[in-house]
């Protein structure tokens, strides 16, 4: 808030500099081009002229003395926050370890943000101990009332506070909130700290019924892929229960089908392989991409996915067949090494990078297929890709190796 | 463990204290550093542990963190990595390269990234702690470092030559 109003200041001094300078300067113009043509005496020039230094200087110093002032003051405003903040943790922890009283509602600023920084800095059990004082205390109550304000400001900072505090009980009303909120930034928040809420759900039946009712509401809250993908991983280990559901609802939009699929592989959920394995021939090819690329970072692939990858890498689509590449690398051996040499010769230089990586990946028999494809591969650009490879992976050995891998 | 953990609220293994407001039993005091440039963590770490008996002081920034560490009056080195000034992995690397080569350090940072991680332990890292951490589990590291009897900070005589008599 300091910086804003001090911001703001200073760039009305600036202004009020530059008019006057303006001014000062047009008067001077006039003045002296009247001086030129005999119409202004030489002791009005020179009266004028000094005044016109003397505001400048007036000018300057005045600048000069705010920035100072300016810094000046937010130092000490910051040391004077740090100090604030020290003090409260020192009540907190008192309050934790049952030596001094749990603070009186309301809390200022300070004692709020050092609440909820701890809770952030304590993990597991701990955490949630102190998310049980911090609930006794009365923040969740007092987060919640703010949630109701009229001010956007106050629901911002509430919706903050409980992304930080991540209360049980704010759950539900957190969920109330994506489906109610007219804006969509109170809805992102708002989902925001409902998925590191549910994160925090113990495994049993709260955090099955939590699952749901997030799916159901991450569905229809209209924010779009990356926001609900964002989502996705931040439920950590409650992600799964929550993607089985969503990935079920009939005619899910693609851009959330995407978020879950990408959410699928991001967080390399093997017990979930089916999905993608499942969409890597949907017509829309940001899901097919989607969904090999979730193959290829879980790492393996279910039942007859293997089929889809080969399918895919002739796929028309660029984006898709680069997918497939990589995703290759997971295929048999006898299947891999042929599909990837082929990949070699695409017409598209990200494939044919994606094939040579995915032969570099396979360790011996994919290096021994480069060095082939280096010498005699028919196509061209295929040689060069795979030399290129090659060299580059020797550089990033030799480079890894270093001095020590001498010495050892 | 001797330090009655169990009677503090942070772990739900137990309901209420059976001892509320007693003081934590004091087990063997270590001198514990802190150097981080985050206010609230510092006085978290110098208040809790200052409750299971250590004596803790705290430097917010490279310099003050260099500086404390070279100084060789601790018994465990708590670093975070990004500092103003500079870098906790190179106050790490110039303590091991001086007279600290045998003091405990638990890098802690809120980066969870295994590359961290590896170059802590690169760089001499006893422990590496990510945030969010279980506080039982930081003091019962710290615990296990000091008792286990490390090399004097600043004790150089088991490698320093021997006079010759000849």
């Amino acid at each position: 808030m300091w910086r804003r109003y001090g911001d703001a200041a200073y760039g009305l001094l600036v202004l009020t500099v530059f008019t006057v300078e303006v001014v000062t300067l047009g008067v001077l113009t006039v003045l002296f081009s009247m001086g030129l043509l005999g119409r202004a005496p030489g002791a009005v020039l020179g009266e004028a002229l000094i005044g016109a230094v003397g505001l400048t200087g007036l000018a300057v110093l005045a600048l000069t003395l705010y920035v100072l002032v300016y810094h000046g003051l937010t130092r000490s405003r910051e040391r004077h926050q740090a100090s604030q903040l020290e003090a409260w943790t020192e009540v907190w922890v008192r309050a934790l370890y049952r030596t001094g009283p749990l603070p009186p509602m309301p809390l200022p600023r300070p004692g709020l943000r050092a609440g909820l920084e701890m809770r952030e800095l304590l993990g597991g059990e701990d955490g949630r101990a102190f998310a049980g004082l911090l609930e006794r205390a009365g923040v969740g109550d007092d987060l919640l009332a703010s949630l109701r304000s009229r001010r956007r400001v106050r629901r911002l900072e509430a919706l903050d506070g409980l992304g930080w505090a991540r209360f049980p009980s704010a759950f539900n009303p957190l969920l109330d909130h994506v489906r109610t909120a007219p804006s969509e930034v109170e809805r992102l928040m708002a989902s925001r700290a409902a998925a590191r809420t549910l994160a925090e759900f113990p495994v049993g039946p709260e955090r099955e019924s939590g699952a749901a009712a997030f799916a159901g509401t991450l569905a229809r809250s209209g924010l779009p892929a990356g926001a609900a993908g964002e989502m996705l991983l931040l439920l950590d280990k409650a992600a799964p229960p929550v993607l089985e559901r969503l990935l079920a609802i009939p005619e899910l939009p693609v851009p959330l089908l995407r978020a879950g699929i990408d959410a699928i592989g991001r967080l390399g959920l093997v017990d979930l392989s089916e999905v993608p394995a499942g969409v890597a021939a949907h017509p829309d090819p940001e899901v097919r991409a989607s969904a090999l690329r979730a193959m290829g970072r879980i790492g393996t692939l279910p039942g007859d996915a293997g089929e889809s990858v080969v399918r895919s890498l002739h796929d028309d689509i660029e984006f898709v067949r680069v997918q497939a590449t990589r995703a290759a690398g997971l295929l048999p051996r006898r299947t891999a090494l042929p599909a990837l040499w082929n990949g070699l010769g695409d017409p598209s230089w990200w494939v044919r990078r994606a094939s040579a990586e995915s032969l570099h990946r396979l360790g011996e028999p994919g290096a021994l297929t480069l060095r082939q494809a280096a010498a005699r591969h028919p196509d061209r650009f295929a040689r060069d890709m795979a030399a290129q490879v090659l060299r580059d992976a020797a550089a990033s050995t030799g480079a890894a190796g270093g001095p020590e891998a001498g010495a050892a | 463990m001797a330090a009655d953990i169990r009677g503090c609220e942070l772990s739900s293994r137990v309901g209420r204290p059976k001892h509320a407001a007693a003081p934590l039993p004091v087990v063997d005091v270590s001198r514990v550093l802190v150097v981080d440039d985050d206010p609230m963590l510092c006085r978290f770490l110098e208040l809790s542990l200052g409750f299971h008996g250590h004596r803790v002081e705290t430097a917010r920034d490279y310099a003050a963190g260099l500086r404390a560490a070279l100084r060789c009056g601790y018994d465990v080195l708590i670093l975070d990595v990004f500092l103003p000034g500079g870098s906790g992995l190179d106050i790490l690397r110039r303590l091991r390269a001086g007279p600290g080569r045998g003091v405990p350090v638990i890098v802690l940072s809120g980066h969870h990234q295994e590359e961290i991680a590896d170059r802590a332990l690169d760089a001499g890292a006893t422990a590496y702690v990510g945030k969010p951490f279980l506080l039982e589990s930081l003091v019962g590291e710290i615990e296990r470092l000091t008792r286990e009897v490390p090399e004097p900070c600043g004790d150089d005589t088991a490698t320093l030559p021997t006079a010759s008599s000849s």
